[in-house]
């Protein structure tokens, strides 16, 4: 390149109020930032959605627990009946009865006594099979809960 | 028209100060979802302990009582306190017993209240020890507050087997 060109090019840098466009240029595009913050947002709101489903699952094992000790009580109690009583004869369904958690009317308890055929066992109906159950309802699901025992025949 | 170089390099002060204002604001927002995830992780996991301690409290009683043939229940110090007091078969006087004691709020576990105090069978404050025995059922019913405030409530039921 000969000098007077140089010069030339060098006076028109400084002096031309156009800007060009410099091929070296780096940095971000206003696309690239939106897109990299709607990314960054949603992975955000996904985190803060499972708090609070982790936060929904512990307070929907604390009723459970709760159902849990309602049942394994209800166990408990048919255990002390004598063998002869009505509430452990074959095919005996208890009404529903409360489930209360915190003064609440959560949800209902009951029990079945059904027959059970043990194969180790000789004849048809050799033991009674005792199901005690817990249902509830908490924040829009359903949930239960339930006991199975078994318990020799009178 | 000013007159600009080509070849100038840097950030004049007002995009330094925009971009450090939208810097702060970013890192506020961190701050305050760590502070509130952090906030939300231990109150599940204080509420979580809690509720293990109040079923390892009805358990722990319960298998205490199954081995019993007799349970006597008595209010201390009111009516939402109980102390229950648990006799072997074959045997006059009580042989363990389990009482709120009003001085640290827990409920307390031994062989008497006195110099046979084994300690309390859990460390979440005990708002309500409630025992009752009819016939061979004792049951158990606990509400324990957790160190944040929650409060937890535990049932259990248990037979006296030993009878």
């Amino acid at each position: 390149m000969s000098r007077s060109i140089r010069h030339a090019k060098h006076r028109l840098s400084q002096t031309s109020p156009v800007r060009s466009v410099v091929t070296g240029e780096r940095g971000f595009s206003l696309m690239e930032a939106l897109v990299a913050s709607v990314i960054a947002i949603i992975a955000i709101l996904g985190m803060a959605y499972t708090f609070g489903l982790g936060r929904g699952l512990v307070f929907r094992y604390e009723i459970a627990r709760a159902a849990l000790g309602i049942v394994q009580t209800r166990m408990e109690f048919l255990s002390t009946l004598p063998p002869t009583s009505d509430s452990l004869r074959v095919g005996y369904a208890s009404a529903s009865t409360a489930f209360v958690y915190e003064g609440q009317n959560a949800g209902s308890e009951s029990w079945r006594v059904t027959a059970h055929d043990d194969p180790t066992l000789p004849g048809p109906v050799n033991l009674r099979r005792v199901q005690a159950v817990v249902r509830w309802e908490a924040g829009g699901l359903r949930d239960s809960i339930d006991l199975v025992r078994m318990f020799p025949l009178p | 028209m000013s007159i600009r170089p080509l070849d100038e390099r840097g950030l004049t002060l007002t995009e330094v100060m925009i971009v450090a204002v939208l810097g702060l604001l970013v890192i506020f927002g961190l701050i305050g979802f760590y502070l509130q995830s952090q906030a939300t992780w231990l109150d599940a996991s204080v509420q979580t302990i809690t509720q293990r301690e109040a079923t390892m409290m009805t358990r722990t009683i319960a298998d205490s009582t199954r081995i019993c043939a007799t349970a006597i229940v008595t209010p201390s110090p009111d009516a939402d306190h109980s102390m229950l007091s648990l006799v072997r078969k074959g045997a006059l006087t009580a042989h363990y017993h389990y009482w709120w004691d009003s001085s640290d709020s827990l409920v307390h576990q031994g062989t008497d209240t006195g110099a046979g105090d084994r300690g309390p069978i859990g460390e979440s404050k005990v708002e309500r020890f409630r025992v009752t025995s009819v016939g061979a059922m004792v049951t158990v019913e606990l509400r324990l507050r957790s160190p944040q405030g929650q409060r937890v409530e535990a049932f259990s039921g248990a037979a006296l087997v030993n009878r």
